[in-house]
């Protein structure tokens, strides 16, 4: 069961590989469609209809796809051989990780036909799927504190959609700002990137808090303490304040657009700190670092 | 003609909206500052900007008291990392920022925050959640971004188009004027209650954290050694004793079972026995006991030179120090301290064999030792007049005890937080507004407009509503 992981990790990555590259085609294509037609978006929608380059962004989405299979896959065998959701230590957090970012990813494709998110949003999955694959991937058995097995599937896994959502928003801020400040045809207008980024806090925002709900549960069953300022919980509620604060900033005149997107780039910021926590900051969630 | 005309209104009376205002607000200096969503956009990121200094600026432990000698050695101590910026971080009590006046001073602000913009908002939520307008300007209908046409005339297309919104789950408000039919239809109407309920949550959820800290208590280091008594404490006339520990770990090193078998004592009287493991605390009339930690106790009689036992019991070594194992006890009728120190397990120590404590004994209060030897499983050896037995090792239990009597409100504020936020987010209010009117040419002109939450977009959904009534004003 852990070799057939360890195979479906390698299957997702390449199919992964491919995908990038595809995806920079696109992004290519669609820069050299915009300086063909000249004036105006070059679609109306986020994807581009245009011949020539439905044959890449066909492929593309079929190998995230599939990509999104194989993952799911090799994130099943790891549960079932050792018995727990993959959640119990760096490397199975990375790829659950890659797994939120590329479900939410497609969730925006099926919903908002969002492809060029892609553009950023899969490098970032397979750089998350290369970082995992520097990591020790044999089987530890868990220890006591993170024997539960609940708590531990559901405290992770709603935070890995977080994470994911988190992930687009940023896609979508980057691509905003760059778009605000270069007035890019071969990108989608900014509105709708905009749009997008809220799309995603909003899904991720709840889940976040409940992701903190969850962890201050387990917290009081483990150590007696619902809320007990351990370096991860204040990463955490960082991280929620910051996009707690960007749904107040749509709400107020001139915050919409760069200063909103700015914040969804410090709320990114702050997932990774708060993910890559377990290595620096110490503290009772300091047994996930390493293992 | 099915469509009957009916009042918006869902409730008995409107909100008088300007009477609440003039209520609550009169506009006074203090009320006006703190309706302010931009305020509460400053204190949100000021509150994020100090966590993330309690963060990552290492925190003075919590059994450290402020100021305190402690205190003092702590920031000697934080002076090598942090520098000349030391005594700034001091002075803005950056060093236990959760405690800080800043901290707590933004957190109180924001609270008052979002009780007065919570306040501010009611009538224009109520509003839209219970006396929505039917009927909007000529120009919401003439820029409305979706348009259909129909065959039927307007009376019948508004029953066609009143039945496609009601089947989407949507309630659906006709009225007629001159021929024209004005329909308002919604879903999850409540949703915007959400928003009252999440930031209820918050708010309850800082007052229980507050009660629980000012009502409850918590014990980090209750240290028990097997086979002994230990008082609770806090007047809960409660003992417990550990019966047994144990630990289990995995073939491959890491560690599998942190185990204490105890007996509860209330005043005396045996009321529970149980195990208390990670993740799976022991509770007696709502206080809880939780494994922590474990190690080494070491076994110690202490006799004066009449034979009378002054001491016979386990000194947990708790502590670590330079790779040894340290733990007290003092004998108060000798106002003496003893310091056992055991090296770590395994580990080849200088000054002590394997087999062998090491034993200090000094005057209470004081530092320097009156004698020091180095004591061998059950030979007794004589300091200063006393006589000294190491008699074994045994395990001892580290355990949390912890009463929090606002516990339930914790779990009532977070449910109302994950609710609220569900309604708002997940389940918004989507309202739409349509006119139906005839066509010069015959048959009836659509136009739908569409607000969902605060956002102007509602453009899938309508997309896919008009679909819908596309095709059955079709069939039709």
């Amino acid at each position: 069961m852990w070799k057939m992981s360890i195979y479906f990790y390698g299957a997702a990555f390449i199919s992964l590989g491919i995908a990038t590259l595809l995806y920079l085609v696109y992004a290519y294509g669609r820069v050299r469609l915009a300086s063909l037609v000249g004036g105006g978006f070059v679609a109306n929608s986020l994807g581009v209809r245009e011949e020539g380059f439905q044959g890449v962004q066909r492929y593309a989405t079929i190998l995230t796809v599939i990509g999104l299979v194989f993952l799911t896959l090799c994130l099943v065998f790891r549960t079932v051989a050792t018995g727990h959701g993959p959640f119990s230590n760096m490397y199975e957090f990375s790829l659950a990780f890659a797994w939120g970012i590329l479900a939410v990813y497609l969730y925006f494709l099926w919903r908002h036909n969002a492809i060029t998110l892609g553009v950023l949003a899969i490098p970032m999955v397979l750089a998350m799927l290369w970082y995992a694959g520097t990591l020790p991937s044999e089987i530890q058995p868990l220890v006591p504190a993170l024997q539960n097995n609940l708590l531990l599937s559901l405290h992770v896994s709603v935070a890995i959609i977080a994470y994911g959502a988190s992930a687009i928003a940023f896609a979508t801020a980057m691509l905003f700002m760059v778009q605000v400040r270069a007035h890019y045809r071969w990108l989608p207008p900014g509105l709708l990137l905009e749009d997008l980024g809220y799309r995603s806090v909003i899904i991720g925002f709840p889940l976040l808090a409940l992701t903190i709900i969850l962890g201050a549960v387990w917290a009081d069953q483990a150590w007696g303490r619902f809320w007990g300022w351990d370096p991860k919980e204040t990463a955490s509620l960082v991280t929620w304040l910051i996009y707690g604060g960007y749904l107040h900033a749509r709400a107020i005149r001139g915050w919409r657009g760069t200063k909103s997107a700015l914040l969804l780039v410090m709320g990114f910021a702050a997932v990774l700190v708060t993910y890559f926590g377990n290595y620096f900051l110490g503290g009772l969630h300091s047994y996930g670092g390493l293992g | 003609m099915a469509i009957e005309k009916q009042t918006t209104a869902l409730f008995p009376r409107a909100v008088p909206a300007r009477r609440w205002r003039r209520l609550i607000a009169a506009r006074d200096s203090f009320w006006k500052p703190f309706s302010s969503v931009k305020l509460a956009l400053i204190l949100i990121l000021m509150l994020a900007a100090l966590t993330l200094v309690g963060t990552f600026v290492g925190q003075v432990p919590n059994y450290i008291q402020v100021p305190s000698a402690e205190y003092a050695a702590w920031l000697a101590q934080a002076q090598v990392r942090f520098g000349p910026v030391t005594p700034v971080l001091d002075r803005l009590q950056l060093f236990y920022v959760f405690d800080s006046i800043l901290f707590i001073g933004t957190g109180f602000l924001l609270l008052l925050n979002i009780l007065v913009c919570a306040l501010n908002r009611w009538p224009g939520i109520w509003n839209s959640i219970a006396h929505n307008r039917v009927r909007m300007s000529q120009g919401f209908y003439t820029y409305a971004p979706m348009k259909l046409t129909a065959a039927q005339p307007p009376a019948q297309a508004a029953e066609t188009l009143r039945r496609v919104l009601k089947k989407s789950r949507y309630r659906v408000v006709v009225s007629e004027e001159a021929g024209q039919y004005y329909l308002f239809c919604d879903r999850n109407r409540l949703a915007p209650l959400g928003t009252y309920l999440s930031h209820l949550g918050l708010i309850l959820l800082v007052l229980a954290y507050i009660s629980g800290q000012v009502m409850g208590w918590r014990h980090s280091e209750f240290i028990i050694t097997e086979g002994e008594t230990q008082e609770v404490g806090f007047g809960t006339g409660l003992s417990m004793t550990l019966e047994q520990f144990a630990d289990e770990w995995w073939l491959s090193g890491p560690p599998k079972d942190y185990r204490s078998d105890v007996v509860i004592y209330d005043n005396g009287l045996e009321v529970k026995q149980g195990t208390i493991r990670v993740n799976h605390p022991l509770s007696y009339q709502g206080i809880r006991f939780f494994q922590s930690f474990y190690g080494t106790s070491a076994m110690m009689e202490v006799q004066d030179r009449d034979g009378t036992v002054l001491l016979q019991a386990g000194v947990p070594l708790a502590w670590e120090w330079k790779d040894r194992r340290v733990g007290s006890v003092s004998i108060p009728e000798k106002d003496l301290v003893l310091w056992v120190v055991l090296p770590q397990a395994g580990a080849v120590d200088p000054l002590i064999k394997p087999g062998e404590v090491r034993l200090e004994v000094a005057r209470e209060g004081s530092t320097t030792p009156i004698g020091i030897v180095n004591l061998s499983q059950g030979q007794p050896q004589e300091v200063a007049g006393l006589t000294y037995t190491f008699l074994r090792e045994r395990p001892f239990t580290g355990l949390q005890v912890a009463r929090d009597p606002a516990l339930p409100l914790v779990w009532v504020a977070f449910t109302l937080m994950t609710v609220g936020m569900a309604m708002v987010f997940y389940f918004p209010h989507r309202r739409l507004w349509s006119a139906v009117g005839p066509r010069t040419e015959g048959g009836s002109a659509l136009s739908f407009r569409g607000i969902v939450g605060k956002d102007n977009d509602f453009r899938q959904e309508m997309e896919r509503l008009a679909e819908k009534a596309q095709q059955a004003l079709s069939k039709a």
